[in-house]
């Protein structure tokens, strides 16, 4: 003959069976399901923030190094038109000197040419006065046939030189 | 309609009484953790399985339900909850076997469910103004509240279990009935067909039961779990308020 229960009734026993039964099943489940799946989706959701992590240091790199790059290729310009400009200026400075210095040995040149000139001149009319001195000499003794002595000789002929020098 | 039946008693401590609802309470665990430990199985961070995004998701919905009504601080409770929340449902349905008796159809588990929320609630509210400070709460906000706030405070875990086994229990009595009923009104129009074999068939016993078990098993099942879930989710959020709210 089975035994019934009263249908509302409280009976210990079974009480005591649902707090255990709950008991129970509250740390199975936290143990087998709800501790491994927090942390699977844990460990994903950190996959992801080091994923963006890294993407957003990558980009930030990539910034850095663009925003380099631009300020080295400016200073490459920059650093081209200053030895270009450096460059023009000393060849013009160079051209200038060359062209004073041709300018002043040009005229050293002439300078000395006219110097020399100028000597050569003289010498040749030293040389002139010379002989023609000796020869005037020469020819007045013998056409004097009288000698004078060699000193009245020269004075004579030297004021006649002279005369001729001022003559010119 | 009778309670659970006493399927054995082992003599000791007076008698421990094994009833179906034991027995189903045991099956229904058995069920929740093969169900856990299979979903479960292979869990992988990168490349998870269609089991797996369901098993995700679902745990997702409660650890949502548990925040947002019991706040982050308490999201601890979350593994508890779900195990109520299953227990529950699985235990309400497993009555629709119609071998196994359900187990939330029998007031001792409902009790000792809502006994356990009263506990848990108890010992939170001890915990943060400590014995004292928790019987004052009592008294407040005025002295003359004292009998109220003692009888809400008892109120709550039998109003719970008794919502939640009078659903379960009256929807299997109405099934019952319903099934006597049909078979009354198959005797009775088939009782002008002269075969006798024919004529004793409950053939409305047939079908129509099914979508009635939908609504007091299935939906009624589920919404009981449901509001117990909540109802304890509630209350021990309430005891358990956030660290900067504490004394």
């Amino acid at each position: 003959m089975p035994e019934y229960q009263s249908f509302v009734g409280l009976d210990i026993w079974t009480m005591i069976f649902a707090w255990g039964n709950l008991i129970i099943l509250f740390l199975f489940l936290k143990k087998i399901l709800f501790v491994p799946l927090k942390n699977i989706i844990d460990q994903r959701q950190k996959q992801i923030k080091d994923m963006y992590d890294e993407a957003q240091s990558d980009k930030d790199a990539a910034a850095a190094m663009r925003a380099e790059y631009e300020e080295k290729l400016a200073q490459a310009s920059a650093q081209g038109e200053e030895i270009i400009r450096s460059a023009t200026a000393r060849a013009h400075k160079q051209e200038e000197d060359i062209i004073r210095e041709a300018n002043e040995t040009a005229a050293k040149n002439l300078r000395r040419a006219d110097e020399q000139i100028e000597m050569e001149k003289k010498k040749a009319l030293n040389q002139i006065k010379d002989e023609v001195s000796s020869m005037a000499v020469d020819i007045a003794s013998a056409v004097i046939e009288k000698n004078l002595s060699e000193e009245d000789n020269r004075e004579i002929v030297d004021r006649f030189i002279g005369q001729l020098g001022e003559d010119q | 309609m009778d309670g659970p039946r006493i399927l054995w008693t082992i003599p000791i401590l007076g008698g421990i009484t094994i009833t179906q609802t034991t027995l189903t309470s045991w099956i229904a665990m058995i069920v929740i953790m093969a169900a856990a430990w299979f979903l479960s199985r292979n869990l992988s961070v990168d490349k998870p399985s269609k089991k797996q995004i369901v098993l995700e998701k679902i745990i997702g919905m409660l650890y949502d339900m548990v925040e947002s009504t019991m706040g982050k601080h308490n999201l601890h409770f979350a593994p508890y909850i779900g195990a109520l929340f299953a227990s529950s449902i699985v235990g309400t349905l497993l009555g629709m076997t119609n071998i196994l008796r359900s187990a939330t159809a029998d007031l001792s588990t409902t009790a000792a469910w809502a006994l356990a929320t009263t506990a848990l609630t108890w010992y939170g509210g001890i915990r943060n103004n400590g014995f004292g400070g928790w019987l004052k709460g009592f008294t407040e906000p005025v002295a003359v509240m004292t009998p109220m706030n003692i009888v809400s405070e008892l109120a709550n875990p039998i109003s719970m279990s008794f919502r939640h086994f009078g659903n379960i229990a009256g929807g299997s009595v109405l099934t019952t009935l319903i099934y006597s009923a049909l078979a009354a009104l198959s005797s009775f129009l088939l009782q002008w067909i002269p075969v006798k074999m024919i004529n004793t068939i409950p053939i409305f016993q047939l079908g129509i039961p099914a979508f009635l078990s939908i609504y007091f098993d299935l939906f009624s099942g589920f919404v009981q779990a449901l509001v117990f879930s909540m109802l304890t989710m509630v209350y021990v959020g309430g005891a358990f308020p956030p660290k900067e709210l504490e004394n």
